[in-house]
């Protein structure tokens, strides 16, 4: 064995709320089989998109959380498609899908049927809001999940909207979540045999994004509120955002014995270059009690910070601080963090050929550096239908005529 | 224990910090795990002396954060600069089926507890290590804290007003990706080594799967050569598309408009007034194009009701929406009511709070938060007596040498 899970098989239903849970399961080296309607996963339709062109073998979206998983068309709403399905979960130890509450049931495909055909199967559901329950049936986006799991009460600034990360967080919470479920309840059979079902709720797994949200209210009897781009201590706030030549830099400044020794030497380079304003020099922060400092003094000493780190880059910036000690990073863009010394270093990047549009496709790599089970990226997600032929064909030994009629027919 | 929890034969020790390392134990607790938190009373987690305390009395029992992330786990302080208290720690590596650890790399060297002198203690053991950059590289020595790393990793950058410089969601939001992907591969070790016998370490950075929840916006710039740019609430494939403020004192529900029929069905909701028949906002294109305009008017709607009344509505016509919820709002929330999300436990010190369960339910083994967090050092004598076997006389000694402080 090589992968943590080889020989595992998992059957993904899923859609862009749930496939980051098969591309886990996959990393870690089962054979995933994501099966899709022939007229594609909507993921598909996703941007960004290759060349900015939108087409369903060019979304950006689908390549990320669909590598390392084969792919095959099924229509699950057909007679034939259905009994495929079921000869594929013999063979199969995971479905995981994410279709509203009860659809699976609908399709005759429930939990309970396939227990049935498979008693060792674990399934993982992935809904919005869960399988039942008051609000099961509402429509969640990653908007609204994200809205009603707490993150974005607390994310902005404290006079505009709340916001989001444009990037669709509640998928990718529930996607990794499940897996780490999938996991669980594939311990139980590994020890009995005995297969389940598993069930994620996008909102639950979102709520567990929001830090003490819960218990600020359980607790204090108060709500967390809006910072943006500073920070509460005591009764002040201090900005924690700095803007540089090319972008901004993060920077906790501490008081007391916490302090970072370069917090002072910050202070001394600043005066060096001549943007230090009087009242500050010679500024010891280890005799600073952030809980009793006042507004005013957080606000000069953000103008201060703020007029020397405009005249550095973020590089400039991080380099000294990583010399010094001062609890300052950068905030990084995309090209900032290809050039980032400690991903190069980890070989975190990672390329994967397309051949079908001629290029080579730079990924973020092995989520997790393993020493006897490396985590490997070994394909690049699949066409819409790139292994029915592996499947169908040289597996099920289904003939390709039959396999011809079958398309005819619009089931695969 | 009668029920049958999947994990119940794993036993885990911990020697972990602030949120990433804990979480993970915590919801192998829950899952039935047997897991001993060992920390020690000389230098306390942060999260133990964070705010909120419970009645907003300071105290190192008191605290939400530290409790959030250790239920379910056995309390143990030791002092690992004793050579009893490191003694101790080798019997609990022993014992241990996973051992589990969160401090800046080199720290667990120090005492002689990096993966090889674990190894040579319990040779088929499965140790994670979770640490801001991972265990080398030239930033392996990073000093900060996980909001730099969630800075670091891209989220702020991309999260914003499209006005106004970066602002990111709230804190150090690397810690609330990571404990998943870890819980996943610390099972699946478990299970490989039921198979082959091998145990295994785990180099986890916090920043690297940070960069995983940010994907497509990275293939975006590696295929592309794009930077995502601030947006604020806006998705290119929806309108309207955001949180409109509603009645009350900073009130706010989402709402998402992708299809034609969603938009049919949002006029609806609205009563059809004449602003959506417009040639202004009558196409997605044209929606896209007065976006400032139409949101203004979703606005002018939502403020005359309450958040909850403009999900309500919303939902009954299909229509995506949803309260943006504050700390009160979850604990209120019928449907996370529905599923028992939240657990009234008794803690020794502070008495009932609740606890969040985990986000997922197993059919037939349970998976749910049953123990409050312990108090430092809460169990030292029941571990020693209980899973270590020591006598009356050891466990006395231990005390005498300082060992558990």
């Amino acid at each position: 064995m090589d992968g943590l899970l080889d020989s595992i098989r998992v059957l993904d239903l899923t859609d862009e709320k749930g496939l980051l849970c098969g591309r886990i399961l996959g990393d870690m080296g089962a054979d995933i089989i994501t099966v899709e309607s022939p007229a594609g996963n909507s993921a598909r339709t996703r941007g960004p998109f290759y060349k900015d062109v939108p087409h369903h073998e060019r979304s950006l979206f689908w390549f990320t959380l669909n590598s390392n998983k084969r792919g095959i068309t099924l229509n699950l709403e057909t007679v034939d498609g259905r009994e495929l399905f079921k000869k594929l979960v013999k063979t199969a130890d995971f479905v995981i899908e994410s279709f509203p509450p009860g659809q699976m049931d609908t399709l005759g495909l429930g939990y309970d049927i396939l227990h049935k055909l498979n008693p060792s199967l674990v399934m993982t559901s992935i809904t919005p809001f869960g399988p039942d329950g008051p609000c099961a049936d509402y429509k969640g986006s990653d908007i609204v999940i994200m809205g009603l799991g707490g993150l974005s009460y607390i994310s902005g600034e404290p006079t505009r909207e709340p916001i989001r990360i444009p990037v669709p967080q509640s998928f990718f919470h529930a996607g990794s979540w499940a897996a780490a479920a999938s996991m669980v309840a594939f311990y139980h059979r590994e020890i009995t045999g005995e297969g389940q079902h598993v069930d994620v709720s996008m909102q639950q797994a979102a709520t567990w994004a929001t830090y003490t949200t819960q218990e600020w209210w359980s607790y204090a009897g108060m709500n967390l509120t809006r910072q943006g781009i500073w920070r509460q201590i005591g009764t002040s706030r201090m900005q924690v955002l700095f803007p540089c030549r090319d972008g901004y830099v993060m920077l906790f400044l501490v008081g007391g014995a916490a302090a970072a020794p370069g917090q002072d030497l910050l202070i001394e380079w600043m005066d060096r270059e001549g943007l230090c304003p009087d009242w500050l020099r010679g500024f010891n922060f280890s005799e600073l009690d952030v809980s009793t400092a006042s507004q005013d003094f957080f606000d000069d000493l953000s103008h201060a910070l703020a007029d020397f780190t405009v005249t550095k880059t973020k590089g400039e910036l991080f380099e000294w601080a990583l010399k010094n000690t001062l609890f300052l990073a950068p905030v990084s863009n995309a090209e900032d963090l290809l050039k980032n010394p400690q991903l190069q270093s980890r070989n975190f990047w990672v390329s994967l050929d397309h051949p079908e549009i001629d290029a080579s496709v730079t990924y973020p790599g092995p989520f997790a550096l393993l020493s006897e089970t490396p985590i490997r990226m070994r394909r690049r997600a699949p066409l819409l239908g790139e292994h029915n032929m592996e499947i169908y064909n040289e597996e099920l030994r289904i003939s390709q005529e039959e396999m011809m009629a079958l398309k005819g027919k619009g089931v695969i | 224990m009668s029920e049958n929890f999947p994990l119940q034969e794993v036993k885990i020790v911990e020697l972990t910090r602030v949120i990433v390392g804990p979480c993970v134990g915590r919801i192998l607790g829950d899952c039935g795990a047997t897991v001993i938190h060992v920390e020690t009373s000389k230098k306390p987690d942060i999260l133990r002396v964070a705010f909120p305390y419970k009645d907003g009395k300071a105290g190192i029992n008191r605290a939400g954060y530290f409790n959030k992330y250790n239920a379910d786990k056995y309390g143990m302080t030791l002092n690992l600069g004793n050579p009893k208290g490191i003694d101790v720690m080798h019997r609990l590596i022993e014992w241990a089926d996973v051992f589990i650890e969160s401090n800046a790399p080199g720290v667990v060297a120090k005492h002689g507890l990096d993966y090889g002198g674990v190894k040579d203690i319990n040779p088929d053991i499965i140790m994670l290590s979770t640490c801001q950059m991972g265990q080398e590289g030239p930033l392996a020595k990073f000093k900060g804290y996980g909001v730099q790393a969630a800075a670091m990793a891209g989220f702020h950058e991309v999260t914003g007003y499209p006005d106004s410089g970066p602002v990111g969601p709230f804190g150090s939001y690397t810690d609330m990706v990571s404990p998943q992907w870890l819980i996943a591969v610390v099972v699946a070790a478990l299970i490989y080594r039921r198979r082959t016998g091998k145990g295994q370490y785990i180099d986890h950075s916090q920043l690297e799967t940070g960069i995983h929840f940010l994907a497509p916006s990275v293939l975006d710039y590696t295929v592309n050569g794009r930077c995502t740019e601030r947006i604020g609430n806006r998705e290119n494939s929806a309108a309207p598309h955001g949180a409109y403020q509603c009645k009350g004192n900073d009130c706010w529900c989402t709402i998402s408009v992708f299809s034609n029929d969603e938009w049919l069905a949002f006029c609806g909701v609205l009563g059809n007034p004449s602003w959506t028949e417009d040639t202004r906002f009558t196409t997605f294109q044209e929606r896209k194009r007065h976006e400032d305009e139409l949101d203004r008017l979703v606005e002018n709607w939502t403020r005359e009701r309450t958040a909850e009344e403009v999900m309500s509505l919303m939902q009954r016509a299909g229509v995506s929406a949803g309260v943006v919820a504050t700390g009160e709002d979850l604990h209120n929330d019928p449907q996370l009511q529905h599923q028992g999300h939240f657990k009234m436990i008794s803690h020794t010190e502070i008495g009932e709070v609740p606890f969040d369960n985990p986000p997922f339910k197993l059919s037939k083994t349970p998976c749910e938060v049953k123990m409050s967090a312990p108090c430092l050092g809460e169990h030292n004598e029941h571990i020693c007596h209980h899973i270590l076997d020591m006598s009356d006389e050891e466990f006395i000694e231990l005390i005498e040498s300082g060992a558990l402080e």
